[in-house]
């Protein structure tokens, strides 16, 4: 499974052996196979981290400026029942630093994603 | 029913980001061929063609600095996040998974921190100078080199150094002025 990683393609062009070290795994491991597991249940402590770690990335690019809700209509209930304090606090600050620099990192990780999935179905096809 | 339009930021950022595969591949090739990580038995030829990758890589990650020196910052941005999971779970996020190294966890994760905090200004602003632009092109061969030398770090620390560098000129010439 792991020669189907950007990591896994450099070892087997190089004869390196890039894939079993940190920091390789890290730049060029493979995300989708890695977020499988948590349906295939393989590894279950490996299932955990991945879960973990692609909601907390998505939901940095997502929480960009947008209101803490915690039920549905809780913006507009918060500021007829506090006029005072308005509108309620943001997950995420919207500036224009911070936004430019997670647009940065979404658009990297929406290559890297195109990526492994491309990996992952060469998997699927090695498999049949 | 209406066709849907390909999307054009979509496609160019794909091409690019190829591009910029191959050229770290290069790089990457070219030093694991001349550190003897990949062909050892392969002798003067393969390091002679190693030390051409890696010439070549450089000057285009040269020349083309002032257009990718943000996504420096996003790639070790999400390098961080990974790294971080990694040390809290005690396995690695991606497959092929590792069981992971606490200790050499938390000395990446320090480093990947501090190179996130000097990379950020190039997120608004590509490198201006000499200095800056050969600052984070050392700081990618560092990572390159990092991957080929684990568990030995000085290239990740030579990379901060490099990068800081500027930053600390600059600090400098802000407090002489």
């Amino acid at each position: 499974m792991g020669n189907f990683s950007l990591v896994g393609i450099a070892d087997r062009v190089f004869g390196t052996n890039a894939r079993d070290t940190f920091l390789g795994n890290l730049i060029g491991g493979n995300d989708v196979t890695g977020v499988a597991s948590i349906f295939t249940g393989d590894d279950p402590t490996g299932s955990l981290a991945s879960a973990v770690s692609v909601s907390a990335g998505n939901g940095l690019k997502n929480g960009i400026g947008t209101p803490l809700r915690i039920g549905g209509n809780t913006a507009p209930a918060f500021r007829t029942l506090f006029p005072r304090l308005g509108r309620p606090a943001q997950s995420l600050l919207r500036s224009k630093g911070l936004s430019t620099a997670l647009g940065t990192v979404a658009d990297v990780l929406d290559f890297k994603l195109e990526v492994d999935v491309a990996l992952t179905v060469g998997l699927l096809a090695a498999c049949r | 029913m209406p066709m849907k339009q390909p999307n054009a930021h979509g496609l160019k950022r794909f091409a690019v980001g190829l591009c910029g595969l191959a050229v770290l591949f290069a790089l990457v090739g070219g030093l694991a061929f001349v550190t003897g990580k990949a062909h050892p038995e392969g002798g003067a030829a393969y390091k002679v063609g190693g030390g051409v990758m890696i010439v070549a890589a450089i000057a285009v990650l040269g020349t083309t600095v002032r257009r990718w020196a943000k996504w420096f910052f996003a790639v070790c941005f999400l390098m961080a996040i990974k790294a971080f999971f990694a040390l809290v779970f005690g396995y690695t996020i991606s497959q092929p998974r590792l069981t992971v190294n606490r200790a050499l966890a938390a000395s990446v994760l320090a480093l990947l921190l501090v190179m996130l905090f000097l990379s950020y200004r190039y997120v608004l602003n590509p490198p201006h100078s000499t200095m800056e632009s050969v600052g984070i092109v050392a700081a990618v061969v560092a990572l390159g080199t990092g991957v080929l030398t684990e568990p030995n770090l000085w290239p990740l620390v030579g990379g901060v150094l490099f990068l800081g560098l500027p930053w600390l000129t600059k600090m400098r010439r802000f407090h002489q002025e």
